[in-house]
């Protein structure tokens, strides 16, 4: 697996170029290896010259979450029970039951935020990563980038495991509540999507479709 | 969109987030019947019986993310964009803002929370979970500061005061 990136480098000494994030203007340079050229006023990092070292790991962690997905969703997450009945509990029940309970605004934002965004973001970064990765050209890579940026602050699941946890404690005021590896499947997969999240170079992977257009 | 526009759309998504913020805290999110004993919690009153409960950590974590987070948010916003235009304290407005959008999301745990205990009330008599209007309005207020953040973007605040703009 190659691990550098041959990137187009057509930047030229004393040239005007933009922050990204606060449109400060800041003069262009040619960068060597491992610098980076950082915004004075807000520190965005411009532009570097240590093309994705990150975005190997990046790819890993988001299959590996896009795996781990699959059972977090398929098993129960908990089992609550009062007085010998027993309720199971997947992440889609709560979305239903507040379906039929009338709250389909609710229903759906859950559905959205703990289910469809995080699989899309999830899949979204391993399309991407995996045309650097594997130095490839993939179609629609450039759609699949925007779908990434557009869902990262959808992607929920870690708010998600965190509430587990405080269910949990809330139902032991209540009845009898036991884990089931469900929760440890989600656990896993907000932990992955998280490392994800911190090791996708966006900046990177934009530079990289662009070079190979 | 212009970005004189992005600016109104975000004033106004943050003046409906916090008319929602009332009815949000003082309706019940959800009703919780347990053996015939009906109880109806507001957004306060459950992170009160986790407190009362002895849980101080776990209260602590949801009392800053759907008390707290949501008060900052709606504050700050209204702070960054009332000195929008203006000179004042450019840097700092800026970090902020930063924080904000990394903060966000946090508030969403109540919504969860509530998903999950609607998911597991249902055991008919014995136990059961009822989401109630409040929960309604908790998420809206979420989504209007979500957004309000969002479509107010950092490199505004280095904005040069236009002639005729408010």
């Amino acid at each position: 697996m190659k691990s550098e990136c041959n990137l187009p480098d057509n930047s030229f000494e004393g040239r005007w170029i933009h922050c990204p994030r606060c449109h400060a203007s800041l003069r262009d340079r040619v960068l060597g290896n491992h610098e980076y050229l950082c915004c004075g006023r807000c520190g965005e990092q411009v532009k570097s010259m240590r093309p994705g070292q990150t975005m190997i790991a990046a790819w890993a962690f988001a299959m590996a979450a896009l795996v781990t997905f699959i059972p977090a969703n398929l098993n129960p997450i908990l089992i609550f029970s009062v007085a010998g009945n027993s309720q199971e509990n997947l992440i889609i029940t709560g979305v239903r039951a507040l379906w039929m309970q009338g709250f389909q605004p609710l229903g759906a934002l859950v559905f959205f935020s703990a289910i469809l965004a995080p699989f899309f973001y999830l899949a979204s970064v391993s399309y991407v990563s995996a045309n650097w990765t594997l130095q490839l050209r993939l179609p629609f890579a450039g759609a699949a980038l925007r779908l990434a940026e557009a869902l990262e602050s959808w992607n929920l699941l870690p708010v998600f495991a965190i509430a587990c946890m405080v269910s949990v404690v809330k139902l032991r005021t209540l009845g009898t509540v036991s884990w089931e590896p469900g929760s440890l499947w989600v656990l896993a997969t907000a932990v992955f999507t998280m490392l994800t999240i911190q090791c996708f170079d966006r900046k990177c992977a934009e530079l990289y479709l662009e070079g190979v257009k | 969109m212009t970005d004189h526009l992005k600016v109104k759309l975000s004033r106004a998504l943050t003046a409906a987030g916090i008319i929602l913020y009332i009815p949000a805290n003082f309706l019940p999110v959800m009703t919780i019947t347990l053996t015939g004993q009906v109880e109806s919690l507001t957004v306060m009153g459950g992170v009160f019986e986790l407190y009362e409960t002895g849980l101080v950590p776990v209260a602590a974590v949801v009392f800053l993310a759907s008390v707290v987070v949501p008060v900052v948010k709606l504050v700050s916003l209204s702070w960054l964009l009332g000195l929008h235009g203006s000179e004042v304290n450019q840097s700092r407005r800026m970090k902020v803002h930063l924080f904000l959008i990394r903060i966000g999301t946090w508030a969403m745990v109540d919504i969860f929370l509530l998903s999950i205990l609607v998911a597991v009330g249902q055991l008919g008599i014995l136990a059961s979970v009822q989401a109630e209007a409040g929960a309604l309005f908790f998420a809206a207020m979420i989504i209007c500061t979500l957004y309000a953040a969002d479509i107010y973007k950092t490199h505004m605040i280095w904005q040069q005061p236009m002639p005729n703009s408010t």
